[in-house]
């Protein structure tokens, strides 16, 4: 009898192949994840703002293209300058648990660097010694006017996409008003102001072989601005840095003293 | 037998033998998905989710329920015991005035939880006032001992053991609320070790903690969590948290003013 050598090699390599194609290996290869949105660029890091020598915190926050405003709020601007300018340099306006959390032109300005974990659905932004912002991006949309009102934060709430290498962020909710009797509506550098109806698109790109990163804020709403205000910061990684807190110098003492009402000791 | 019949006998029996293979394929295939552990339906075992790099991915959000929690009593060291209602007593001064909460707050505060897992590094959201919680998995070392800002939730370093997150955590404050589920309470000095597991095809959490630290442990401390997943939360809500709401001051400070006794959380 002649064995049909052919035959039962097609017959094995096709036990061998549908064995590679229905075992658990061969499910486990083809469901092999992408990565996170199926980007290959990755914004994780620790990033610093790039302050090209402004001089003060007053200045860098200020140190972008002046933006047109409308004849009313520059009136805003100037009667709450010149009041800081006479020496009120505190808010009096005390901090309910009512009063809005977070403040991203702030936040996104200041000196403390900005830690970012870029996950599949959401880019987290840390903030030194504070909770930080959240970009969804898995596809959900804006909540109604009525969840973004129950926000209750000055990072509003942001929702993101990539367009290539790009991350595209879009950015509504922000509160009406702040606790701040300095500036009870939020600043947004370079004079402009951020409320309830004002939208922001961000756009953060890896420049410099990935060493910094772009990011370009463009803000936009008819009873603040003339026009579309966009400025841009670039932001240095820093490797291996870690986050601070701050706090640590109170004491336990300091605390219970001003608790019971004793004395004015520092708070956290 | 001619030629041409000769030929179709052929090639009938050459689908045969893949159509054969195939069927044995599949049923190999069928075979080892369902050698799932004993005791656990095969309903369940459901591929956990992966990072591009095919770890386990412990992104979502996370809560625990009534019965989330395995925690033994510690065994705690003499002084550990004296100085555990001043330690109360910190951690009531610590929520009164808004302070950062800290580990082990932040993985238990009763609200849902956010983790998302990046290629490098891990970041952990709760609700109370608090830092986000970092874990570097991006190989790195803790820094030297002399060169570390203790912060309240720690310095946090992670690496993979098969589909087990092992985390390493030193450089703690001893600011914020600083109890320890079981009993002891987290000071510069404490070590932590975690391990993070997904069970139930990705539908739970295990979280592993260890604590050690001479001054408070007399052996180490280890407890379990278990995390349930749940779907995406409609808003990210946080806490706000007001140090001049004098309701609220009262409410907290009342527990100080009862016996040492009195139970601050947990």
């Amino acid at each position: 009898m002649r064995v049909n050598a052919s035959r039962w090699l097609i017959g094995a390599v096709g036990f061998g192949f549908a064995i590679l194609v229905i075992s658990p290996i061969g499910l486990k290869s083809a469901q092999a994840p992408s990565q996170p949105n199926g980007q290959a660029t990755d914004i994780s890091g620790l990033w610093l703002v790039h302050d090209p020598g402004s001089g003060d915190w007053s200045s860098f926050f200020d140190n972008v293209p002046k933006p047109a405003i409308l004849p009313e709020i520059q009136k805003m601007n100037d009667e709450e300058n010149a009041r800081v300018a006479a020496g009120n340099v505190v808010s009096t306006g005390g901090r309910g648990a009512d009063c809005p959390t977070g403040n991203l032109p702030m936040m996104m300005a200041s000196s403390p660097p900005l830690n970012i974990v870029q996950s599949k659905d959401e880019v987290l932004i840390g903030s030194e010694a504070s909770r930080g912002r959240i970009i969804y991006t898995d596809g959900r949309q804006h909540p109604d006017a009525a969840g973004l009102k129950a926000i209750n934060s000055g990072d509003g709430h942001s929702i993101g996409h990539w367009e290539g290498d790009t991350l595209v962020v879009d950015t509504i909710g922000f509160p009406a008003r702040t606790c701040d009797t300095r500036w009870p509506v939020m600043r947004v550098p370079g004079g402009g102001r951020a409320k309830d109806t004002t939208h922001l698109t961000e756009r953060y790109k890896l420049i410099n072989s990935g060493k910094q990163l772009s990011v370009t804020f463009t803000w936009e709403d008819p009873t603040i601005y003339l026009k579309p205000h966009t400025y841009s910061y670039t932001y240095d990684l820093v490797e291996n840095g870690l986050p601070l807190e701050g706090g640590n110098d109170v004491t336990d003492s300091d605390l219970l003293k001003q608790a019971q009402g004793r004395g004015g000791a520092p708070r956290y | 037998m001619d030629k041409t019949y000769r030929c179709g006998l052929g090639v009938r029996r050459t689908l045969g033998f893949l159509l054969l293979a195939l069927a044995a394929g599949l049923l190999a295939g069928l075979s080892s998905s369902a050698q799932a552990p004993q005791g656990v339906p095969m309903a369940r075992q459901a591929p956990v989710p992966r990072d591009a790099a095919g770890h386990p991915d412990i992104s979502g959000y996370w809560e625990l329920r009534y019965d989330s929690r395995s925690v033994p009593p510690a065994n705690l060291t003499q002084d550990a015991i004296s100085r555990e209602p001043a330690q109360r007593q910190h951690d009531v001064l610590a929520m009164r005035f808004c302070a950062l909460v800290g580990m082990p707050e932040v993985m238990e505060d009763g609200a849902t939880l956010d983790i998302r897992q990046g290629p490098k590094v891990i970041g952990m959201l709760a609700k109370s006032p608090s830092s986000v919680r970092y874990i570097y998995t991006d190989g790195r070392s803790h820094p030297a001992k002399d060169e570390i800002d203790q912060v309240t939730n720690g310095n946090s370093i992670g690496h993979w053991e098969g589909d087990a997150l092992m985390v390493d955590t030193i450089g703690f404050s001893d600011r914020g609320i600083t109890l320890i589920p079981g009993g002891g309470f987290r000071t510069p000095d404490s070590h932590l070790v975690e391990r993070f597991h997904l069970l139930n095809g990705g539908a739970i959490l295990s979280v592993t903690s260890t604590w050690e630290d001479a001054k408070v442990f007399t052996t180490p401390h280890t407890y379990e969590f278990r995390y349930y997943k749940v779907p995406q939360i409609g808003l990210p809500l946080q806490y706000g948290c007001s140090a001049n709401d004098q309701d609220r001051a009262n409410f907290i400070m009342s527990a100080m003013k009862s016996s040492e006794s009195t139970q601050v959380s947990h």
